[in-house]
């Protein structure tokens, strides 16, 4: 642990240091994103017959599979910034202020990925604005599909107003020490600022946390997204109201493990020790054990009512799941880091910062896993099920799989290059670490220059 | 007759706006459907309250309020419209 | 008159699924200048006389001469105090009609009741919609005019579907080759679909197989449709068949994940037919009457499934095929006649009269076998009569195939049952035979073959048959394994079992 005192120039050096490894990461990830790219183009090319998907019924296979488990993974782990922000503004939580803002940066990576998804899932991309929206007024009555347009689209326009309003105070502040050839863009971002708005924006910014707080984890993520399927009589393996719950668990879980590895990376690469603390990893892998045991415990509650005298169909649906490998290993992979966070908090020196990522990591693998088999279990057992001795089964394709490793490098990349604007952690956490929380450290002459 | 004429007019301009369709079986569905109060009734309510606060907690600026329902709109005005953008240019290069 | 004191009570006695219809008429009428209280009693009673609470000297105590008198001159609606009746009302009307028209169907679906009660029920519902039924109600024999009537006013209340007798079906894959070629479908997405099933519940076997013939149900609360984030997934108003509008779909899929029967059949892949050339050749079969995009297979990204043939029914294929589609035309042609599509609001559609046929000839109410196979009915049974001539009549030859062919004959009576019905889909195909059980599997091709050889033909043989395989063996086979030739295009993955 350090004792350095953090700094202005801690925060700016992501801005102001371009190292070798900085390159080597920006070209991999662009690499790969540009590789599904151009897998993505073949698909809008020859259709979506280069997936492994094809028709449930006679046709064999699920219409949904992983393109739709990776579209709920990533919102679930884009739910990271909103615990992040819950925990400080709300909870008063204010040890996790240095990660916050990288979280709520994790929430527009993790719902930009998603909502690529949305598109590359498609079968007609070019359509989906207009025939959407053009008939938004009569859909969204019925349609569990457009509330979720409704809602992701309300999630990542509050989260990016959010930072917005709150880039605001850092980038003014800051200004002098921040790169020229952005000047149009830090104008953009911090006009009409004056140093009486702070308080009004930090109002209004508690506000913007509360409404996203209730509305993304309880509506969103325990609730239309989950819709999606658990409103569905025909799928055993989704009908039910247990799934808002359950799907929400799974996001924290997994949205834990975001910021861990998130933060770790962070911390790595720019020796802020100091700053993200191992006070900080300690308490996320808490956290992050917290949600993990709801995790299961929503799985039990499903394996006991699918098993003990249900319906036809949902027993059939339960025993295919408890008999299927992935299942079974996605859930002794949560159980086990489950088990790994209760040693290390009844024996303090099991903890260690790689430890905590090999599980974050073993997480995102489990829960990924999950959320596919999740999806495609359902349509592989539907209450008719009367297609069985129709051959066929699923498996992903090639550019299926690459579709996962491109949306990370989309999100690693999107951090490399927000990484070379704005600063990642807050001017205010840095205060904070500090001892002081008024406003007394800026430059002066930085704000004075902005209002002129 | 007139009477009639006037519910007539109001039952189609409700029909257009509302969007009441009939079913095969002469039923009408839609409004309100489940979508109309779970979406606007329920999830949207957090919004709702927040821009409340926004203009009516203190200390008040409506300026900054107007500010933040301004950074709203036009986020997600930009999202749509570079959605639009984006789909379009796949239109015109895939379909 | 007591008008007061038909509307109120006796509620408690009326099915629960009947008040649907009261409610819409209620809120039809109410801010009309139309008398609402008079209109729902009267419509009450018109149902009181049809399930026989009320007599028809009962009913005529009830309401005064000028009533009736209106009601036989076919007008309801002066009956409710309107000067004259608009056009838009009447429809409203009509479609909280057709609710109540549906109450009675359920009821009518029950094979217990007898076909006059049927009969008088249907005619009762055409009272209540002002039809000038009540003639008909008298003998409860003559709905067809009041149906005809009913067409002219162009009601709203066609429902499209089938009856598809199970026990007819002998597996020739005659409507799975003939939706295919009507279509031009891709191998594997078999819009029409015939399975067949080993289920212990019936004794349903290996060697004695169930089957079960499957078209889209075309579902009158259609969960595809209200999932579709689009509206491509849409109902005809007209005639209430559920289509996909390819201008509009966005290919997501949303549709086959809410359909519980698993009919939906994307295009993963281009068309065989080149787009433009499909259009060019196809533009009456492609388009319906509202000129939208709906029929045949769809294009590249967008969702397909079982049509029933819009382009027919709006007589852009000509006059003849109004009123008939691929699979039943495939069906009869193989001489089994298991399909029977029409209007299932109109009692004297094909599926209605060959329901009531079936129904009745299971019940042993036919007499007078001729040797040719052809069925008369006992005319002393007024509920069994039926339009069609006798052997001897002028006519005799025009008696249609469909109606007296081999009807299998059981000692029990025969079961109707329609899909899933606890799923609240209203399908609009119904089935004559064996329901599926919740255990029932499916069997393989391979197995069918094996253990009851010839109880269906194999889609290797129905190959050979089809003319439209063999001019183009290479993609227009038609198969039923749709998965190998989908991972065909699968890049890298997609493993088959
Ligand atoms: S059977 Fe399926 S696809 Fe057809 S109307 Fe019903 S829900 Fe829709
Ligand atoms: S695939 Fe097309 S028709 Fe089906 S739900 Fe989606 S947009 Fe609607």
């Amino acid at each position: 642990m350090s004792t350095k005192t953090p700094n202005e120039d801690d925060i700016l050096r992501p801005i102001r240091h371009t190292s070798k490894k900085y390159y080597v990461m920006l070209a991999v990830s662009a690499v790969v994103f540009t590789a599904f790219l151009g897998l993505w183009m073949i698909q809008l090319a020859e259709g979506m017959a280069v997936t492994g998907l094809s028709d449930w019924g006679s046709g064999g296979g699920v219409t949904w599979g992983l393109y739709i488990g990776a579209f709920i993974w990533w919102v679930g782990i884009a739910h990271g910034g909103i615990i992040l922000s819950a925990a400080v503004r709300l909870l008063g939580m204010e040890r996790y202020m240095p990660v916050a803002r990288l979280a709520e940066m994790l929430t527009l990576a993790g719902l930009s990925a998603a909502g690529f998804y949305i598109i590359v899932h498609m079968g007609r991309p070019d359509r989906m604005v207009t025939s959407v929206l053009g008939h938004y007024h009569i859909t969204v009555h019925n349609s569990p599909l457009v509330w979720d347009v409704t809602v992701i689209t309300a999630y990542f326009v509050m989260t990016a107003t959010y930072l917005a309003l709150t880039l605001r105070y850092d980038v003014t502040r800051l200004r002098d020490q921040l790169p020229n050839h952005f000047e149009p863009l830090y104008k953009l971002l911090t006009i009409g600022y004056s140093k009486k708005e702070d308080e009004v924006i930090e109002r209004m910014v508690w506000w913007l946390a509360l409404a996203i707080i209730i509305m993304a984890p309880l509506l969103l993520h325990g609730g239309v997204i989950p819709w999606l399927f658990a409103l569905l009589p025909s799928y055993p393996g989704w009908f039910g109201a247990i799934q808002g719950p359950q799907f929400l668990t799974i996001a924290l879980t997994s949205a834990i493990s975001g910021v861990i590895i998130l933060s770790y990376a962070f911390r790595k690469a720019y020796d802020w020790g100091h700053i993200i603390t191992d006070d900080i990893f300690r308490g996320l892998t808490l956290w992050l054990g917290f949600f993990a045991m709801l995790f299961l415990w929503l799985q039990l509650q499903q394996i006991v009512s699918g098993t003990f005298h249900s319906t036809t169909d949902h027993a059939y649906a339960t025993e295919a799941k408890l008999s299927h490998p992935i299942y079974i290993g996605s859930i002794a992979i949560v159980a086990a880091v489950l088990i790994y966070i209760f040693a290390q908090t009844v024996r303090k020196s099991l903890f260690s910062k790689r430890r905590s990522i090999v599980a974050a990591v073993a997480v995102l693998a489990a829960t990924l896993a999950e959320k596919v088999f999740f999806v495609v279990e359902g349509l592989m057992y539907p209450t008719f099920s009367l297609y069985e001795a129709t051959p066929g089964a699923y498996w992903p394709s090639v550019i299926e799989f690459v579709s996962v490793l491109g949306t990370i490098g989309m999100v690693v990349l999107f951090f490399l290059l927000v990484a070379k604007v704005v600063p990642v952690v807050e001017l205010h956490a840095v205060e904070h670490l500090r001892g002081g929380h008024g406003h007394d450290h800026e430059p002066e002459k930085a704000t004075e220059e902005v209002e002129a | 007759m007139n009477l009639a004429t006037l519910s007539m007019l109001a039952w189609d301009a409700s029909s257009y706006l509302l969007q009441w369709r009939y079913h095969g079986d002469g039923s009408v569905v839609s409004f309100p459907g489940p979508g109309t109060w779970i979406i606007f009734g329920v999830v949207l309510m957090p919004i709702y309250v927040m821009a409340l606060a926004w203009f009516l907690g203190k200390p008040a600026d409506p300026k900054k309020a107007v500010m933040g329902v301004v950074y709203l709109v036009g986020i997600a005005a930009l999202l749509w419209i570079g959605m639009l953008v984006q789909t379009l240019m796949i239109g015109v290069t895939f379909f | 008159m007591s008008v007061d004191d038909s509307v109120g009570d006796h509620t408690d006695d009326s099915p629960a699924h009947l008040d649907d219809w009261e409610i819409e008429l209620r809120s039809a009428l109410e801010g009309t200048e139309y008398d609402a209280d008079l209109g729902v009693g009267l419509a009450k009673d018109a149902q009181r006389l049809a399930t026989g609470e009320l007599t028809e000297a009962q009913f005529r105590e009830r309401y005064d001469d000028d009533v009736i008198t209106n009601l036989e001159n076919e007008d309801f609606f002066e009956l409710l105090g309107a000067e004259d009746a608009d056009l838009e009302i009447v429809d409203d009307l009509r479609a909280a009609g057709g609710t109540f028209l549906d109450g009675l169907n359920g009821v009518s679906g029950n094979s217990d009741t007898s076909r006059r009660e049927v009969m008088k029920k249907m005619s009762a519902g055409a009272a209540f919609l002002g039809l000038g039924a009540l003639t008909a109600a008298d003998d409860g024999r003559d709905p067809q005019a009041a149906m005809a009537a009913q067409d002219d006013e162009g009601g709203n209340d066609t429902q499209f579907g089938m009856v598809i007798d199970l026990e007819r079906c002998d597996g020739c894959l005659g409507c799975v080759e003939g939706c295919y070629e009507e279509n031009n479908l891709r191998a594997g997405a078999n819009w029409m679909y015939v399975l067949n099933y080993k289920d212990e519940e019936n004794q349903r076997t290996a060697e004695d197989p169930g089957r079960l013939v499957r078209p889209c149900q075309h579902c009158s609360e259609a969960p595809c449709e209200q999932v579709c984030p689009t509206t491509a997934r849409h109902t005809r108003p007209e005639d209430g068949l559920v289509l996909t509008d390819y201008d509009i779909c966005i290919g997501c899929r949303y549709c086959q994940v809410g359909c519980p029967y698993g009919v939906n059949y994307f295009a993963w892949d281009p068309p065989r037919v080149d787009e433009e050339q499909h259009l060019e050749e196809n533009n009456n079969h492609v388009y319906d009457n509202r000129d939208q995009r709906v029929d045949m297979r769809p294009p590249r990204g967008v969702m397909g499934k079982c049509t029933m043939c819009p382009s027919r029914q709006d007589g852009n294929m000509g006059e003849e095929a109004v009123g008939t589609v691929a699979c039943m035309d495939a069906c009869d042609q193989m001489g089994m006649s298991a399909i029977h599509f029409g209007d299932l609001n109109d009692p004297e559609s094909r599926p209605n009269q060959y329901i009531r046929h079936r129904t009745a000839h299971s019940r042993g109410e036919l007499e007078d076998l001729d040797e040719e196979g052809v069925e008369v009915y006992d005319d002393d049974d007024d509920g069994g009569v039926l339009p069609g001539p006798a052997p001897g009549d002028d006519d005799y030859d025009d008696v249609p195939e469909w109606l007296s062919s081999n009807i299998p004959s059981s000692e029990t009576g025969v079961s109707t049952f329609r899909l899933l019905e606890e799923m609240d889909t209203k399908p609009n195909v119904i089935y004559l035979g064996d329901e599926p059980g919740p255990n029932a599997e499916q069997l393989s091709q391979e197995e069918v073959e094996e253990e009851a050889p010839g109880y269906t033909i194999s889609y290797e043989q129905l190959n050979e048959r089809s003319a439209l395989a063999m001019t183009e063996p290479d993609d227009h086979e038609i198969v039923d394994d749709r998965k190998d030739v989908l991972d065909e295009s699968t890049i890298g993955g997609g493993i088959g079992q």
